[in-house]
């Protein structure tokens, strides 16, 4: 139902950080269920060493978590849409709790985000959910908090003392 | 230098592995990292997901020195993160780790970690759990 240019004008992340490819099902402040295949010429497979174990192509679980975590920012900003309101600033990931990893994903594979709503209040919305491929549970999601926050309260950066 | 796993970045500088039961590393953060040019394209920040694996290379290069290189460690659990203070281009990140193999099972590792900016400020504080393989076994 969303494809990438919708996701984009959605979702502030670019190539290649944008993690999610397509969006499935989407209940506003209910639900949302997103893809992302996995392919071998995305820049984490580059400078690897020749051959590896089979577990070292694994796709990192850093990277699964952060498409874990954009399919939530598109549940939170598509509800806001379907309300009529607007989510002010950047949403950041804030917290997460009780997040467990069963399986490895691997190029070809294709990851499915089912993310459901906890709660939202005010800038802060609780999510929780599982990843999956195919039938097999790759990872569930205990709780994760994101928040919006203004760019421009964003603590600078301060230069080495 | 040739990479031993997948990861989105090198997420580490520099790593000491001297003590068995600690590790501490370090990155400067730059604009040009890989994936960054994307995070976001008008305002750079290094993504929170990413201290996680600065943590996890970090454990691997202990791992690696206390073990051996035929090790791999992956993450398994991450019980609690939160994250405090933004790493933008310029900042280093200083982060340690305590690594307690578990009880039960000594190839499962329990490991909490705190990052620090260079000015003090506390980027992240987490429990992670690695379990270890050997991936000639």
């Amino acid at each position: 139902m969303l494809e990438l240019p919708d996701i984009m004008r959605i979702l502030p992340h670019r190539p290649p950080i944008l993690l999610v490819d397509r969006v499935l099902e989407f209940e506003a402040g209910v639900r949302l269920v997103a893809t992302k295949t996995i392919s071998a010429s995305e820049p984490c497979y580059t400078g690897l060493a020749d051959p590896l174990h089979a577990a070292d192509y694994a796709y990192p679980t850093s990277l699964l978590i952060e498409s874990f975590g954009q399919s939530g920012a598109l549940l939170w900003l598509c509800t806001a849409q379907a309300k009529g309101t607007t989510v002010d600033g950047t949403l950041i990931f804030a917290q997460a709790r009780d997040c467990t990893f069963t399986g490895r994903v691997y190029p070809g594979d294709v990851l499915r985000h089912e993310v459901r709503m906890d709660h939202l209040v005010g800038n802060n919305a609780f999510m929780t959910g599982e990843t999956w491929v195919g039938d097999r549970r790759i990872a569930t999601m205990g709780s994760v908090l994101a928040v919006a926050r203004d760019e421009a309260q964003l603590p600078q950066s301060r230069g080495p003392a | 230098m040739q990479r031993q796993f997948c990861a989105p970045l090198t997420a580490v500088d520099s790593v000491n592995t001297e003590s068995e039961s600690e590790v501490s590393a370090s990155k400067v953060i730059k604009a040009d990292d890989p994936y960054l040019s994307g995070h976001y394209p008008h305002f750079t920040i290094y993504p929170g997901i990413f201290i996680i694996e600065s943590v996890g290379q970090a454990v691997r290069a202990h791992v690696t020195a206390h073990r051996g290189a035929t090790y791999g460690a992956d993450l398994v659990e991450v019980s609690r993160v939160r994250f405090t203070a933004p790493l933008l281009p310029g900042n280093t990140l200083e982060l340690d780790a305590r690594i307690t193999p578990g009880e039960q099972d000594p190839d499962l590792l329990s490991v909490k970690a705190e990052a620090r900016r260079e000015d003090g400020a506390r980027c992240a504080a987490m429990t992670l759990t690695f379990r270890l393989e050997d991936r000639n076994a």
